[in-house]
């Protein structure tokens, strides 16, 4: 609002307004892609192709061996299990579960900040990065050290009287929550900000201006408006947070084993990479799975609450 | 054209010079001949980091450097984590000593990873002298360093004796138990739930069904993760490794060490040549780790035990570690055939042991 941003269109949700902005085609974009395309492409590509290669090959356990599904052995071995479908369960409510907290927490956040005045949103942004700058290991420890049963939050609550023993925050899911949120919340709030920024702060008066309370200024204009901010942003979080390793495994203390954690498990600690690479494969799949039901979601509610 | 020609002799005089001056030095530095061919060259180890790769660099990397005028550099990680990259760097060695315990040395040596020593005998003396618990079938690897598994507990919180592996079942310390994760050892968790029922890494039935008695537990994957847990109070009792253990007492923590009477593990330390890496000087430095004073520097450091019957430890220190006739005394869990077992422990382990133990 203050840089000088005069972006009175609604970024493109509905599809429509992005059409009027595109350029001349020329090739100039498509040079401009080619080296990153290229190189992402043939890592990226050639790293998928190893993955899948290896994942069509026997593993340590076998399953039914000659049986029609030779090649899917790993496969069927995940698939027809219902423990590793349980566990790519809680996975995926984690996932969903710190995805959701991440945006009720981050969007008063992003509010904020994209209100602020530019010296001070700078050093609000630096704050806000401050998480993604710290070790992961480090970042978890310090964790362990707050939530643990003689850490301050419990000596606080047991000295308060409030219970009578060590609540267990951590070592179980609710750890898990707490570590990623922390990690995470900061990709969500700077992708609300962004979008936020952006819009005129115009049409936040005008709805006010026209008899809208606050609230509903907020869920009529702003957070519409708003939404292809909140689903970048958990596009992000959801991705990030189904294939985190590290912070399951420091704050989930062997009680939560998240697919991550699995796929080290079989390449690492088993040396089976073809079940290990399945697993990969299988979570890269939902992970897309997770971003395209993200954007029908954000495309669906950008649709309906589209001023008409 | 005149001034390239003498700029082109000067610099090729001054370059003469330099690799004169360098040659002349370096015979200068290294009289022996057969030390002076390794003079600039770096040497990869692996190791577990922490107090072990702090000892292991001061009392044999930092001599072995002085002495052939090498490089060391250590490669961080758990044994199998180390494993699995000189799995991986199978065509494209960046590591030259695989030094991890005996179930990943096995691994390695049965997918043909690493070359035996027998290779290499010339340049390993010091094998002649090693405890023969140590050294491994054909000469495989070899230990370096030896200690026991037993349980570490914080005697400020536990007043009653421990003397047996029952101890981590015993209700009164419930919620404040650690147990190892299934790949430590290779299954020793495993191994020691059978031990009570009166079985071994032989009978895991046993194992894992006295395994799924426990409740409330916190699983550990490393020394330095359980040391943690006991420092914040979360563990007051779990299976460990002496080193680890002496090593939180020396810092002040109420610990105690025991070695329970069913029987405590043999743990040993694996140093093997990588196949392909820099065999030669993979081979000096591991008969330099061999080496009678080099290894009772070390132990007295880590409180770790030597494998070179020569090595003579001061007697304090001789109550503290296995030597001599009391590495017999320690269980050696058959570790070709744990590695052969551990996918199928390992699912076991993941959805009949995990779900129940720590609820």
């Amino acid at each position: 609002m203050v840089d000088g941003t005069v972006a009175v269109d609604p970024p493109a949700s509905a599809g429509a307004s992005g059409e009027r902005e595109t350029t001349t085609p020329t090739a100039i974009p498509y040079l401009l892609l080619a080296p990153s395309l290229l190189l992402l492409g043939l890592l990226f590509g050639t790293a998928l192709v190893l993955l899948l290669a290896l994942s069509l090959s026997p593993g340590a356990i076998p399953v039914q061996p000659g049986s029609s599904v030779r090649f899917l052995g790993n496969y069927v071995r995940f698939l027809a299990d219902t423990y590793y479908l349980g566990q790519l369960a809680v996975t995926l409510e984690i996932g969903l579960l710190v995805t959701a907290v991440c945006a009720l927490l981050g969007y008063p956040v992003a509010y904020t900040l994209a209100k602020a005045p530019p010296g001070r949103r700078r050093l609000m942004m630096a704050i806000i990065a401050t998480p993604l700058l710290t070790d992961p290991i480090i970042r978890a420890y310090g964790w362990v050290v707050i939530l643990g049963n003689e850490g301050p939050i419990n000596r606080l609550l047991l000295r308060t009287g409030l219970v009578d023993a060590p609540v267990k925050l951590m070592y179980n899911w609710l750890g898990v929550v707490i570590g990623l949120v922390h990690f995470l919340l900061p990709f969500m709030i700077l992708s609300i900000a962004s979008v936020l920024q952006k819009l005129d702060v115009a049409l936040e008066e005008a709805s006010l201006n026209l008899g809208h309370t606050r609230f509903g200024t907020f869920r009529r204009v702003l957070l519409p408006l708003s939404l292809p901010g909140v689903m970048a942003g958990s596009t992000i979080v959801f991705t990030l947070c189904i294939s985190a390793f590290v912070t399951p495994q420091i704050l989930g203390g062997g009680a939560i084993q998240m697919l991550p954690n699995l796929i080290y498990q079989q390449i690492v600690e088993l040396g089976d990479l073809n079940f290990g690479s399945a697993m990969a494969l299988i979570l890269l799949v939902v992970a897309l799975g997770g971003l395209l039901g993200f954007q029908a979601m954000a495309r669906r509610l950008g649709a309906e609450e589209q001023p008409s | 054209m005149n001034r390239k020609g003498i700029a082109c002799i000067s610099i090729s005089v001054s370059c003469l010079l330099l690799v004169a001056l360098l040659a002349g030095g370096a015979l200068l530095v290294r009289p022996a001949a057969a030390q002076q061919s390794f003079a600039g060259q770096t040497l990869v180890i692996t190791d577990w980091g922490g107090p072990w790769g702090e000892s292991l660099r001061r009392n044999v990397a930092a001599p072995f450097e002085k002495k052939y005028g090498v490089t060391v550099k250590f490669d961080v990680g758990k044994s199998y984590e180390n494993l699995a990259k000189v799995r991986l760097q199978r065509h494209n060695p960046q590591i030259d000593i695989l030094f991890v315990d005996y179930g990943a040395s096995q691994w390695a040596a049965q997918e043909g990873l690493t070359v035996p020593l027998s290779n290499y005998a010339a340049s390993i003396p010091n094998l002649a002298d090693v405890y023969p618990q140590a050294v491994a079938p054909g000469q495989a690897f070899v230990a370096t360093r030896v200690s026991a598994q037993g349980i570490m507990y914080n005697e400020q919180k536990i007043k009653k004796p421990v003397d047996s592996w029952a101890a981590l079942w015993d209700k009164d310390f419930e919620g404040h138990v650690g147990v190892t994760g299934i790949q430590w050892g290779t299954g020793k968790m495993v191994t020691t739930a059978a031990f009570l029922m009166g079985g071994n890494e032989k009978s895991p039935d046993l194992g894992f069904n006295k395994l799924k008695e426990l409740r409330k537990i916190k699983i550990f994957e490393s020394a330095s993760q359980v040391a943690q847990l006991f420092q914040q109070g979360e563990v007051w009792i779990a299976p460990q490794l002496g080193p680890a253990a002496y090593a939180l007492q020396k810092s002040g923590m109420p610990i105690r060490f025991v070695l329970p009477k069913e029987g405590a593990f043999g743990m040993f330390d694996n140093m093997s040549i990588v196949k392909g890496g820099k065999e030669q000087l993979a081979a000096l430095f591991i008969n330099f780790a061999l080496d009678p004073a080099v290894q009772v520097e070390h132990a007295k450091d880590l409180t770790v035990g030597p494998t070179n019957r020569k090595a003579v430890l001061p007697p304090d220190l001789q109550q503290k570690v296995p030597t001599g006739e009391q590495i017999g005394r320690l269980y050696l869990q058959d570790d070709r055939y744990a590695n052969s077992q551990l996918p199928a422990w390992t699912e076991r382990w993941n959805r009949e042991v995990v779900p129940m133990i720590t609820k």
